[in-house]
């Protein structure tokens, strides 16, 4: 297994572990908070049937929601594996580990679809395509993981700039402003940067707006180049994690820069 | 890996209208088919706000009082942010009741319907089971939420609960 796989499934373990601790410590899925299992059972009468209606609630119903706790402990689990030594990492422990955390992570998506953001997203395909391509190809699944995951960030990047690009609230250099002024992910400092200066804004939007929609070309730039395309991400998420609160999110998605470098390097060894 | 070439197509497929999405909505629900439109079309626009109040039982109604949400920690938020679930949770179903809401107003049915599934629906439930946790001060006897919308220009109310039993 090579150094950009590692880290890769370092970055994963960690964003993953950071999520379940944050659950355990809000009890956002408790039953005397915002999602209590006894409303988000009535949407579908599989959850209140007598048989299959018992096994969720015995997932989903306890104060304590065991499903975080063996979030926390698989990804741990995950990142010893990960942190081991060459000869010592053993390839059918991750595929072990890796498959049981998307199923549990499966598990929480399915609770409830409210908030998830997209680290949530990504963490479930990625470990997902993880264990499936291990699973199926034991010799060259990890190249088959880095693929697909890089993948997924370059359409996530690309589909963001092309909804965003047709939005007229993006065109009019509205949305940055917007976003920053609330609570939610909201910066004061921030929105009164945009107030006083509504160029910079329009300005921002624009560069956002072109990086996310050309974002699948990189891979034809050379290596230098195509380094500070990705810097330039790496800065994006970075701001996004300081300003707007979204740690997961830059853990998740910078787990598949690594991925990118080895796709890029491959691409461009083989076929350029 | 025939397998993750249709799942890299669905994907793909799943961002666009023709793709006839209902059909593949468990994928959906277990986080297997991404929706990747990151703030777009439209961006979250101000903060929308749960207000809620007591009728009491000599009819006289009580102030409104906001659903406090915790700040999140300007430090450390960038790798430890707990409060982004419960912010993000409040957002997506109070979003969720105002689009189910408009949806139902276009229907034709008949108003009394249109008012019980409002009423039924599991957003409204999550938000009124959510605002009832919070103690009554003045021996209220039924309470009231409300959604308003805070942005940079205006302040509006964008949806009224009736008033409900504080006690069963």
């Amino acid at each position: 297994m090579n150094d950009y796989f590692r880290l890769a499934g370092i970055l994963l373990n960690i964003s993953v572990l950071v999520s379940a601790f944050e659950h355990i410590l809000v009890k956002v899925t408790s039953p005397d908070a915002l999602l209590p299992w006894n409303i988000l059972q009535l949407r579908n009468s599989i959850f209140i049937g007598p048989k299959a209606g018992a096994h969720f609630s015995k997932i989903y119903q306890h104060k304590v929601n065991y499903l975080f706790y063996t979030m926390v402990a698989l990804s741990i689990a995950g990142l010893i594996l990960l942190f081991l030594p060459g000869q010592l990492l053993n390839k059918n422990a991750i595929t072990i580990q890796s498959t049981f955390l998307a199923i549990v992570l499966m598990l929480y998506n399915y609770r409830s679809r409210y908030a998830l953001d997209g680290a949530d997203q990504f963490n479930t395909i990625a470990l997902t395509c993880l264990c499936i391509s291990l699973i199926l190809e034991p010799t060259t699944g990890e190249s088959y993981f880095m693929a697909f995951i890089s993948f997924q960030t370059t359409l996530s990047y690309f589909i963001a700039g092309l909804f965003k690009f047709n939005s007229p609230v993006w065109k009019s250099g509205n949305a940055l402003p917007d976003i920053f002024a609330g609570k939610t992910y909201g910066n004061q400092r921030i929105a009164g940067l945009f107030e006083n200066n509504a160029s910079l804004a329009k300005c921002l939007s624009a560069i956002v707006v072109y990086w996310e929609l050309f974002f699948p070309l990189c891979f034809l730039l050379p290596a230098e180049l195509f380094y500070a395309y990705l810097l330039v991400g790496v800065g994006f998420h970075v701001f996004n994690a300081v300003f707007m609160g979204l740690n997961c999110f830059m853990l998740s998605f910078l787990s598949s820069y690594p991925a990118m470098i080895y796709c890029h390097e491959l691409l461009h060894g083989r076929w350029f | 890996m025939i397998i993750l070439g249709v799942w890299a197509a669905i994907s793909i497929a799943t961002h666009f209208p023709f793709f006839p999405g209902n059909r593949l909505i468990f994928l959906r629900d277990i986080g297997v088919i991404p929706q990747w439109n990151f703030f777009a079309p439209q961006p979250p626009k101000g903060d929308l706000i749960i207000l809620y109040r007591d009728k009491l039982d000599t009819r006289e109604v009580s102030n409104w009082k906001e659903v406090k949400t915790k700040k999140r920690n300007a430090y450390w938020c960038w790798i430890w942010n707990p409060q982004k679930r419960n912010n993000k949770g409040i957002l997506d179903i109070v979003n969720d009741l105002i689009m189910q809401t408009n949806h139902l107003r276009e229907s034709n049915q008949d108003e009394k319907v249109k008012q019980y599934e409002v009423i039924q629906s599991i957003p409204y439930l999550l938000i009124l089971q959510y605002v009832f946790n919070y103690p009554t001060e003045f021996a209220g006897e039924q309470r009231q939420f409300a959604i308003v919308l805070r942005t940079r220009q205006e302040f509006s109310t964008v949806f009224t609960s009736n008033f409900h039993n504080l006690k069963v």
